[in-house]
C-alpha cells in the first residue's frame, strides 16, 4: 500500500486545519487523549463517574465492557456530543471540554457508518475538507489518498447504497482519516458486519494502524476478540466506572480482577486459601481443596495490567477469599509428578473440529480446558490429571472490583 | 448528585431554543390572535362587557341546534362509512391482488390532493335531478319526476364525503394489511379457516389500529367540511361551517358567526385530541392530518 | 390469496371494479364529459365543444387560475420555509416545551377553514393591522391552513433522520450552517417535496377560508367554480375544474421528478 498517510509529515502543511476563524484544532500531529475525572450524569444517572484514563499518542486503545457500561459515553465525551458534568477531557494536552464537536480536530467511524446517502464515495471522503474551506486541488488528492488507503480507490463515483457493508466500513474509515484528525473515534465498527467479514476488516484495521503509527485510535466495542487482537492496551468498563487498564495480553493472562478475568476470555476461577507469606521469590504457594499450587506473582505487575481501586497485592494481602484465575488453554494433561497438579472426573469432552474442549469435575469446581485434537480423547467419568505452569495463573481477590 | 442530564451540544442553538421565536411570533400573530379576536366578539358581542348572553341567544335558535345534530350526524354517519368502503376495497386490493391493483390504490389516493367539492359537482351530475341517472331511469320507465332525489338530503352529503374521504382510511389501511404476512393467511386457510374466519380473526385486528386512527382522522375531517356542503346547496342541510359563512358574509352578523365558529372550534379540537390519542396510542406518529 | 376459488375471486374482482367505478371513475369521467358537453339533453351530452374551455380563460373566469396558481406557489413557498424553520428549530428546545410547541403547530390542521378565513376578518379588519380587502389576506389564510402539513411533514422527516449522520458531520468539522446546507436539509429533502407537493394541491383547492376573505380582484378558481354553479353555468364550472385539476397534477407530476438521492435509503 503506497501512502502518504504513513507518513505524518505532511500533516503540517496547514491545508487541512481547519480555516482560521474556527478555534484551533488539537494539534494534528501525535496527541494522546486525557479523561481526567469526567462525570456523566444523563437524566439524573451517573453514566460515566470520574472516569480517568490517559489514551497515549499513537496507541490503539480499546474501551470494552457490557452495554451500560459508560464506553460509548465516554467516546462521545471526547467526540464533544455529551458534556461532562465534572471533570476535562484534553486531546493532545488541549482542553476540549468546551469545544464543539467540530473544533476538535477529530476522526469518527460509527456503528452503521452514517456515510451520507446523498453523496457519492469521493464527495463523503471529501467532506470534512470541504467543511474546513480547503483547496479544492488538496481536497483532490486527499480523497484520492484516503480511498487509496483503505483499497476503495475504484469506488469513488459509488453511491453508499451501492456497496457492501464491508466497503461502506472502509469509506467511513477514510472520510474520518482524510480531515487528517489527532485522534480517531471507532464506535461499535464492526458490529454490523457479519463474522467472517469482521475478521477480515480486524486485519485490515491493524494494517491500517501500521500505515499510521501516530494515529491514536479510541475503539470502543463489547466483543474481547476484536480488542485484544487490535489494540495495544484495553480498558474494562463496568457501571460507568474504569475496572481495569493494561496491555491487551497481560491483562488476558493476568486479569487483576474477576470480572476482567471473565469479561475477556472463559476463565477457570478457583477458590483458594493462601498458604506462604506474600510474594516469596516472586512466586507463592496457595492451596485448592487441599491441593497446593504454586503461582507466580511476577506476571502482572511485570507487563503492567492494573486494576482500579484495589490492587493484586491488597488481594493478596486479604487472604481469604481469593480466586486463581487459570484460562482454559493454560490446563495441559499431566507428565510425571511436577508442577502444579489438579485432578478430577471428566464430566464432557467435545470436538469442535481445530481442538477438543474437555469439562473436568474438580472438586465441585467445573474445570475447562481446550487442547489439541486428541487421538484418544478421554471417557467420560474417567479421572484426569492436569497440570499448568505458575506463570499461566494469576491470583485475584474475590473483591477488586471495587464494587458489586 | 443528578443535577444536569447530558446536554447534546447542539451548536446550532444560540441561547437554547431562540430559533423557535419567529415561528411562533407568526403563528401566534397570524392564527392565535384571531382565535382570541373571535372568542372575544363571541362573548362580547363588539361591545365592551363579555357576558354568555350572546352565546346562549344564538344556541338557542333552531337553526343552530339543526346545524349542529346534521353537523355531527353527517360526522359520525359518513366517518362510518369510510370505514366500511375503505376495509372493503383495502381487503380486495391487498388480499385478492389482480393485475393493476397498486395503480389503483394509487388513483385512489390521488383524491386526497383534488378539492373536496369535485365530488358534489360530479354527484349533481350523475344524481341530480336533470343528471345522468334520472335522465336514465325517467326514459327507461317513463316517470314523470325525477325518481332518485337522496342527492339534496342528509344522504347527499354523507354520500359524497364517504367518496371523498375514504382515501384517508384506505391509505393506513393499506399499510397495515401489507404488514400482515402471506404466511399467515397460508396457514389459517390450510388449517381449515374460511375467507370470513380469516377476515374476521386475522385481517380486522391487524387492520385495527389504522381503522381508528383513519376513523378518528375522518370524524374531523367531517366536522370541518364546508365545500361539500356548500356545492350541494340542498336547503334543509346546513351544518356548523356553513352557518358560520352563512351568518358572516349572507347576513353580516359578525357575532353569531364567532358564537358558532368558536362551538365549531371547540368540537374540532376535542376530534384533534381523540385523533392524537388514538395515534399515540396504535403507534406510528403520523405526520399532521394526513 | 384469501378467495381460493376462481369464481369467487371473479366476483370480488367485480365487486372491487363496480364498487371503485361507480365512486371514484364516473365522478372524473362525467365531469370531464360535462366539460366538453355543448348539449345535454338526453342521458348523455350529445355534442362535443370546447366552449366551456374558452369561457374559462375569458370574462369573469379569466385570470382565476392564474390567481390559484399565484396563491398555491406563494402559499407554498411561506409554509416551507416557516414548516421547516418550526420543525429544525423545535430539535434545540428543551423536550416538554418541544411537546407543546409541537402541538401548537399541528392545531391549525384542525381548526375548520371557515372558523379560520372569519378570524382574519375580524383580526384583521381593524388597526393596527388592516389587511382586509386586501390580495395578502388570502396569502395568508392559505398558508395557516398548510403550514401545519409542513411542519408536519419535515418534523417527521427529522425524526427518521438517525442522529449519526449531523454527529458524525460535525465531528468532522461541520459546522452548523455547513451542516444544515450539506447533510441535513439534503436528507429531509423527500419530505420536504411531500410537504410542496400536498399544500400545493390542499392551496389549490382551497374554498373555505378563501370565500370568507377574498377580494374581489382575487378570486380563486373554486371560488370561480362555485360562483359558476351557483349560477347554474355547471358546464363552464365543470370545464374549469378540469383545469384545476390538471394544473394541481401537472405540478405534482413535476415536483415528483425532482431527483432525491437520499430517498433510496
Amino acid at each position: 500500500m503506497s501512502t502518504g498517510m504513513a507518513t505524518r509529515g505532511i500533516v503540517t502543511n496547514g491545508a487541512v486545519t481547519p480555516a482560521p476563524r474556527s478555534p484551533a484544532p488539537a494539534s494534528a500531529a501525535g496527541a494522546g487523549i486525557s479523561f481526567d475525572a469526567v462525570t456523566v450524569a444523563y437524566r439524573g444517572a451517573i453514566v460515566l463517574e470520574s472516569f480517568s484514563l490517559e489514551v497515549r499518542h499513537g496507541e490503539i486503545m480499546a474501551l470494552i465492557g457490557p452495554s451500560g457500561s459508560g464506553k460509548t459515553t465516554a467516546l462521545r465525551a471526547v467526540a464533544g456530543f455529551v458534556r461532562p458534568l465534572r471533570g476535562r477531557v484534553r486531546i493532545g494536552g488541549v482542553d476540549c471540554t468546551d469545544q464543539p464537536p467540530y473544533a476538535r480536530g477529530i476522526g469518527m467511524v460509527v456503528q452503521n457508518y452514517a456515510l451520507f446517502p446523498h453523496m457519492r464515495v469521493a464527495r463523503n471522503v471529501a467532506f470534512g475538507l470541504r467543511a474546513r474551506k480547503a483547496p479544492r486541488d488538496l481536497i483532490a488528492q486527499r480523497v484520492e489518498e484516503c480511498l487509496r488507503l483503505v483499497g476503495m480507490a475504484e469506488f469513488k463515483n459509488r453511491y453508499p447504497r451501492e456497496l457492501s457493508g464491508g466497503q461502506q466500513q472502509r469509506v467511513a474509515i477514510a472520510r474520518a482519516l482524510a480531515v487528517k484528525p489527532a485522534v480517531l473515534l471507532l464506535d461499535e465498527p464492526l458490529s454490523a458486519l457479519d463474522a467472517q467479514i469482521r475478521r477480515a476488516m480486524v486485519e485490515e484495521l491493524a494494517a491500517l494502524h501500521r500505515n499510521l503509527p501516530d494515529l491514536t485510535v479510541l475503539y470502543v466495542t463489547h466483543d474481547q476478540s476484536e480488542a485484544l487482537t487490535l489494540a495495544d492496551r484495553i480498558a474494562v468498563m463496568r457501571d460507568g466506572r474504569l475496572v481495569s487498564l493494561g496491555a491487551s495480553q497481560a491483562l488476558y493472562r493476568h486479569p487483576p480482577n474477576r470480572f476482567t478475568a471473565e469479561f475477556l476470555g472463559r476463565a477457570n476461577l478457583l477458590p483458594v486459601r493462601l498458604e506462604s507469606s506474600p510474594v516469596a521469590n516472586g512466586h507463592l504457594d496457595v492451596s485448592f481443596a487441599g491441593t497446593r499450587l504454586r503461582i507466580s506473582t511476577d506476571g502482572a505487575s511485570t507487563v503492567g495490567a492494573s486494576t482500579v481501586g484495589a490492587s493484586t497485592d491488597g488481594a493478596v494481602r486479604s487472604g481469604n477469599g481469593s480466586l486463581v484465575c487459570i484460562r482454559p488453554h493454560a490446563l495441559h494433561l499431566a507428565e510425571g509428578d511436577s508442577g502444579n497438579r489438579l485432578s478430577g472426573t471428566v464430566a464432557s469432552v467435545q470436538w469442535q473440529g481445530d481442538h477438543h474442549a474437555i469439562t473436568l469435575d474438580c472438586h465441585g469446581i467445573a474445570l475447562r480446558m481446550v487442547m489439541k485434537p486428541l487421538r484418544e480423547p478421554p471417557e467420560r467419568g474417567a479421572r484426569l490429571d492436569v497440570a499448568f505452569s505458575p506463570d499461566d495463573a494469576t491470583l485475584i481477590g474475590e473483591g477488586t472490583e471495587g464494587h458489586g | 448528585m443528578a443535577e444536569v442530564a447530558v446536554v447534546p451540544l447542539r451548536a446550532s442553538a444560540p441561547p437554547a431554543g431562540a430559533w423557535i421565536v419567529p415561528p411562533v411570533l407568526i403563528l401566534g400573530v397570524l392564527f392565535f390572535y384571531p382565535l382570541a379576536l373571535i372568542a372575544r366578539q363571541a362573548l362580547s358581542g363588539g361591545g365592551e362587557q363579555l357576558s354568555l348572553d350572546h352565546a346562549a341567544a344564538v344556541m338557542r335558535t333552531n337553526l343552530f341546534q339543526v346545524a349542529l345534530w346534521h353537523t355531527i350526524e353527517i360526522a359520525v354517519a359518513s366517518s362510518a362509512g369510510c370505514l366500511l368502503l375503505g376495509f372493503v376495497i383495502a381487503l380486495i386490493l391487498s388480499f385478492v391482488p389482480f393485475p393493476g391493483a397498486r395503480e389503483v390504490a394509487r388513483f385512489i389516493d390521488t383524491f386526497i390532493a383534488l378539492p373536496t367539492f369535485l365530488m358534489a359537482l360530479a354527484f349533481t351530475f350523475i344524481y341530480g335531478s336533470a343528471g345522468v341517472v334520472n335522465g336514465a331511469l325517467m326514459e327507461a320507465f317513463g316517470y314523470e319526476l325525477p325518481p332518485v332525489d337522496f342527492l339534496y338530503s342528509v344522504w347527499g352529503v354523507i354520500l359524497a364525503e364517504v367518496t371523498v374521504y375514504t382515501p384517508f382510511v384506505l391509505r393506513p389501511l393499506l399499510a397495515a394489511f401489507s404488514q400482515i404476512e402471506t404466511a399467515q393467511i397460508e396457514v389459517a386457510g390450510s388449517l381449515g379457516a374460511g375467507p370470513w374466519r380469516i377476515v374476521l380473526e386475522i385481517i380486522l385486528p391487524a387492520g385495527l389500529p389504522a381503522l381508528l386512527a383513519g376513523g378518528s382522522l375522518c370524524l374531523l375531517l367531517t366536522v370541518n367540511e364546508f365545500g361539500i356542503v356548500l356545492f350541494i346547496g340542498a336547503k334543509g342541510v346546513i351544518t356548523l361551517p356553513l352557518l358560520v359563512y352563512d351568518k358572516a358574509i349572507q347576513q353580516g352578523d359578525y357575532t353569531a358567526a364567532c358564537v358558532i365558529a368558536v362551538i365549531n372550534i371547540a368540537l374540532s379540537l376535542t376530534l384533534y385530541t381523540l385523533y392524537r390519542n388514538v395515534l399515540a396510542r396504535v403507534g406510528g406518529r403520523n405526520a399532521g392530518v394526513v | 390469496m384469501l378467495v381460493w376459488s376462481r369464481a369467487g375471486r371473479a366476483a370480488a374482482w367485480s365487486a372491487a371494479a363496480l364498487l371503485i367505478g361507480v365512486v371514484y371513475v364516473a365522478p372524473i369521467a362525467i365531469i370531464a364529459m360535462a366539460s366538453f358537453a355543448g348539449q345535454w339533453n338526453g342521458v348523455l351530452p350529445s355534442k362535443a365543444t370546447l366552449v366551456h374551455y374558452a369561457n374559462a380563460f375569458a370574462g369573469d373566469s379569466g385570470g382565476q387560475l392564474e390567481a390559484s396558481l399565484l396563491t398555491g406557489v406563494i402559499a407554498s413557498a411561506l409554509a416551507l420555509v416557516v414548516g421547516t424553520w418550526s420543525a429544525l428549530a423545535l430539535r434545540t428546545v428543551p423536550h416538554a416545551l418541544g411537546r407543546i410547541l409541537d402541538l401548537v403547530f399541528f392545531i391549525p390542521s384542525a381548526v375548520p377553514s371557515v372558523s379560520i378565513g372569519l378570524g382574519l376578518l375580524v383580526a384583521f379588519s381593524r388597526p393596527p393591522l388592516l389587511l382586509n380587502g386586501t390580495v395578502e389576506i388570502v396569502f395568508i389564510a392559505h398558508f395557516i391552513l398548510i403550514s401545519a402539513f409542513t411542519y408536519g411533514n419535515v418534523s417527521a422527516g427529522l425524526a427518521r433522520l438517525s442522529p449519526d449522520f449531523e454527529q458524525v458531520a460535525e465531528s468532522l468539522g461541520a459546522r452548523p450552517r455547513f451542516r444544515l446546507l450539506h447533510v441535513t436539509l439534503p436528507l429531509v429533502l423527500p419530505q420536504l417535496i411531500a410537504a410542496v407537493s400536498l399544500s400545493f394541491a390542499l392551496s389549490m383547492g382551497e374554498l373555505g377560508a378563501t370565500v370568507m376573505v377574498y377580494p374581489p380582484g382575487w378570486v380563486t378558481t373554486p371560488v370561480g367554480i362555485f360562483a359558476l354553479t351557483d349560477r347554474g353555468e355547471i358546464f363552464d364550472g365543470a370545464a374549469s375544474t378540469m383545469l384545476l385539476i390538471l394544473a394541481t397534477l401537472v405540478v405534482l407530476i413535476v415536483l415528483s421528478r425532482i431527483p432525491t438521492k437520499a430517498a433510496a435509503r
